[in-house]
C-alpha cells in the first residue's frame, strides 16, 4: 500500500499548486472594478413561471414528491438557472445535459437536513447505474463507455443528498447524472469528502442550495501556448473533465446568505488534504464554466463567501 | 440460473457457436468461456436496454460463481489445477462484479469463505481470498461504494488472517480527524485586486499619448500594452478612442522624423521600424486610417525626395496600403495595392497572384 501513498502526497502539491494557479490566475483576470453589476440583466429569458425567490423555504416543510413538479423545479432553482442548456428535471434535482461532451453542464439541488438524512426506507445498493433513456442515442453515454475507462461513473448529483424517497435516490443513477471521476483518492474519497461537508452544512444552515458540475481548464505547454486538454472514453467518447466545482448557498435561520465555492483536480488527491485548500472566488468559477451561479443573488448581500466576511 | 452438468459444459468450452440461451462456462477453459459470455452479451457497444444487459450480466454471474464452487469443492481432477483455474475466474468475475452488480457478489463471497474455511482449504483461504483481496466489492475497488460505507474488515478476519488494507484505514482514520481539525483553522484569503492607475486609464480612456523622437517604437509599444492591451474589460468605443489617439502619435512623430529638416539615416530607420508596427496594429485594429494617411505619407517622401527611405523602407519593407497579405480585414477577392508602389520606377514587392483562381 505503499505506492499509492506515495502518489497522494504528490498529488497533494499538485492539486494545491493547481487550485492556487487557477485561482491567482483568474483573480488577475477578473474585472476589477465589479462591472458586474453594471451590465443589463437580459430580458426575456425563458423561466418556469413558477420560480420565484420569493420566500424561504421551512426547513420541516415536506418534499417528497415523485413527479418533478413545478414547485419542486421552483424551490431548487430558486437563485437562477446558471444556463438553459437541454435542462432536465428529476423529481428531487435539476440537470443541464451537455449534449456534445455526455455529460452534465451542471446539477441543482436544494437539501435539508430532512432530505439528506439517513432513511431505512432508502437503501442505494438497490440503485442501478442506467443510461438515460430521454437523451437521444447519439448523446447518451452507457456503461460500456465507463467499463474499465479507469474511471468511476461519478455522481454530479450525490445519492447520499437524496434520501426523501427511494425514486429520489434512483433517479440520480441516470448516466445523464456522471461524469468520469477518478475512484480511489478522488470520486470515493475526497470528493465524497466535499459532498459530506455539503450535507453537513444542513446542520446549520436551514437551506443548502448546490450547483455541481465539470470544469475543462486550459493549461499552458512547453511552447508557452494554452491548450485545454482532455481524454474522451469509450465508444461514445464521453469527455473526461479536468476538474469540478461545487459552488453552494446556505440560508441561515436569521435570513442571511452564505456562499462557499470549491474546485478540485480530477485526480488522487491525499486524503489529509482539508477541502478548504480548493476553496476559491466563485466568479473563478463562473468564468471557466461559462455559467453565472445564483445571479439572482447580488454577491454583496452575501454575509460570507468561502467563510470571509463580504 | 439453473446448475448445469460437467459433461455439457465441457462440450462448450470448445464450442464455437453458444446458443442465446445458453450461459455455460465449461471446466476446461472457464475464464475464456466466462469472458466470451462478457463479451458478446454484456459489453456490447450498441444500445441495448439496461435490463436486459443486467438479466445478462447476472446469468453470466450464476454460472461463473456455479463453475468456482465446483471446481473448489468437488473432488474430481488434481486440486491443484483446479484451484488455479477457480482463482482466476474468481478475480475475473469479482473486477466484472465491483461494476456492474457487486451485491450478489458480496452475499455469496461470504458463503464461499465459510465453505473454504469448514474444509480447511487454508491455504486457498489466505493465498487467494486474502491475499486477492477478492472478499467483498467496496470502496477500495468499486464505484458503486464510497468512504462513508463500512470496509469489509470484518470478512478477513478469519483463521489468523486480517485484512491486508487494515493498516491503512488506520491511518486514514487518523488523517481524517486531523483534517478536520485543520480545517477550521485554515481560512482562504481572497484579497480583491485593486484597479491599478494604468488600468483605470484604460477604462476612461484618459491618458498621454505622445511620442518623442529619442525612442519612438517603445514608447509606442509601452502606450499600446498599458492603455489597449490591459487585461479590464474596457468599452469598445473607449478602445477604439485609444487606439486612435496612439496611432495619431505614431503618426505625427514619424511625420515629424522625416520631413523636420533633412532626416538622417538613424531617424529614419527609427521612423521605418515604427511604421512597421503601427501598420501591424493597424490591420488589426482596423486600417482605414492608416490607407489614407499612408498616401499622403508617401507623396510627401516622394515631394521631399526621400528615395531611400521610399525604396529600402516603403517599397521594400512592403509599407503602403494595409492588404490581404497582412490583415484578417480583407480576402482574395479584394484587389491588391499594386499601384500605391509603382512610383519613382519601383514596383510592388508581391504579385498580383491572389487572383489567380
Amino acid at each position: 500500500m505503499n505506492g499509492p501513498r506515495v502518489g497522494g502526497v504528490l498529488a497533494l502539491g499538485a492539486t494545491a499548486l493547481g487550485a492556487f494557479y487557477l485561482g491567482t490566475h483568474v483573480e488577475r483576470e477578473r474585472r476589477h472594478d465589479g462591472s458586474t453589476s453594471g451590465l443589463p440583466r437580459l430580458p426575456g429569458l425563458p423561466t418556469f413561471g413558477t420560480v420565484s425567490a420569493a420566500s424561504l423555504i421551512p426547513a420541516q416543510e415536506s418534499n417528497v414528491s415523485l413527479a418533478a413538479t413545478p414547485s419542486r423545479i421552483g424551490q431548487i432553482m430558486k437563485y437562477g438557472f446558471p444556463g438553459l442548456d437541454h435542462v432536465r428535471s428529476h423529481s428531487d434535482y435539476v440537470l443541464s445535459y451537455d449534449r456534445r461532451n455526455r455529460v452534465p453542464h451542471w446539477v441543482f439541488e436544494h437539501l435539508t437536513a430532512e432530505s439528506v438524512a439517513k432513511n431505512d426506507a432508502v437503501d442505494r445498493s438497490k440503485c442501478d447505474f442506467k443510461q438515460d433513456e430521454s437523451i437521444h442515442p447519439f448523446f447518451r453515454s452507457q456503461n460500456t463507455d465507463y467499463r474499465r475507462s479507469g474511471y468511476d461513473r461519478g455522481h454530479m448529483a450525490a445519492a447520499g443528498n437524496h434520501r426523501l424517497h427511494q425514486k429520489h435516490c434512483d433517479e440520480t443513477f441516470y448516466l445523464s447524472n456522471m461524469a468520469p471521476q477518478v475512484g480511489q483518492g478522488f470520486n470515493r474519497d475526497a470528493w465524497n469528502t466535499l459532498e459530506a461537508h455539503v450535507r453537513r452544512l444542513t446542520k446549520t444552515y436551514s437551506n443548502v442550495y448546490v450547483c455541481t458540475g465539470p470544469l475543462y481548464l486550459p493549461h499552458k505547454e512547453d511552447d508557452g501556448k494554452t491548450y485545454v486538454k482532455y481524454e474522451v472514453i469509450g465508444s461514445n467518447t464521453v469527455a473526461v473533465p479536468t476538474h469540478f466545482y461545487k459552488v453552494i448557498v446556505s440560508e441561515s435561520t436569521d435570513h442571511k446568505l452564505h456562499m462557499e465555492s470549491y474546485v478540485m483536480p480530477n485526480q488522487v488527491i491525499s486524503n489529509d488534504t482539508p477541502i478548504s485548500v480548493f476553496q476559491v472566488p466563485p466568479e473563478s468559477v463562473e468564468r471557466s464554466a461559462g455559467l453565472l451561479f445564483f445571479d439572482q443573488i447580488n454577491r454583496k448581500q452575501l454575509a460570507t463567501i468561502n467563510g470571509k466576511k463580504v | 440460473m439453473s446448475k448445469r452438468k460437467a459433461a455439457h459444459s465441457d462440450k462448450m468450452a470448445t464450442a464455437e457457436k453458444v446458443p442465446q440461451n445458453d450461459y455455460t462456462i465449461g471446466l476446461v477453459d472457464p475464464v475464456k468461456d466466462y469472458q466470451k459470455l462478457i463479451e458478446t452479451r454484456v459489453q456490447v457497444d450498441e444500445i441495448v436496454d439496461d435490463d436486459v444487459t443486467k438479466e445478462n450480466f447476472d446469468r453470466t454471474a450464476a454460472s461463473a460463481r456455479d463453475v468456482i464452487w465446483r471446481l473448489i469443492f468437488d473432488e474430481d481432477g488434481t486440486s491443484q489445477s483446479n484451484t488455479e483455474k477457480a482463482s482466476q475466474l474468481l478475480e475475473e468475475y469479482r473486477g466484472d462484479a465491483c461494476f456492474y452488480d457487486p451485491m450478489p457478489y458480496n452475499e455469496w463471497i461470504v458463503k464461499l469463505r465459510d465453505e473454504v474455511l469448514k474444509r480447511e482449504l487454508l491455504d486457498f483461504w489466505r493465498d487467494v481470498l486474502v491475499k486477492k483481496q477478492l472478499g467483498p466489492c467496496w470502496s477500495r475497488d468499486c464505484d458503486l461504494f464510497d468512504s462513508d460505507d463500512t470496509p469489509p474488515l470484518e470478512f478477513y478476519a478469519h483463521a489468523g488472517c486480517t485484512a491486508p488494507f487494515a493498516a491503512s484505514l488506520k491511518v486514514r482514520a487518523a488523517q481524517e480527524e486531523q483534517a478536520l481539525q485543520n480545517q477550521d483553522e485554515a481560512a482562504v484569503s481572497t484579497t480583491p485586486g485593486e484597479l491599478s492607475a494604468d488600468d483605470a486609464a484604460a477604462r476612461s480612456g484618459e491618458f498621454e499619448a505622445a511620442l518623442t523622437k529619442e525612442n519612438p517604437l517603445e514608447e509606442y509599444r509601452s502606450l499600446m500594452k498599458r492603455f489597449v492591451l490591459a487585461k479590464v474589460i474596457v468599452p469598445d468605443s473607449v478602445h477604439q478612442a485609444s487606439v486612435n489617439k496612439i496611432a495619431a502619435a505614431a503618426r505625427e512623430i514619424i511625420w515629424k522624423l522625416l520631413f523636420d529638416g533633412t532626416p538622417s539615416a538613424e531617424d529614419q530607420n527609427k521612423a521605418a521600424e515604427l511604421l512597421q508596427e503601427y501598420k501591424g496594429d493597424a490591420g488589426f485594429y482596423g486600417p482605414d486610417d492608416y490607407n489614407d494617411w499612408i498616401f499622403k505619407l508617401r507623396d510627401e517622401v516622394l515631394t521631399k525626395e526621400l528615395l531611400d527611405f521610399w525604396r529600402e523602407k516603403m517599397v521594400k519593407m512592403e509599407l503602403g496600403p494595409s492588404c490581404a497579405r497582412d490583415s484578417d480585414y480583407y480576402d482574395y477577392e479584394d484587389p491588391l495595392p499594386l499601384e500605391f508602389y509603382e512610383k519613382a520606377g519601383c514596383k510592388a514587392p508581391f504579385e498580383a497572384t491572389f487572383n489567380d483562381d
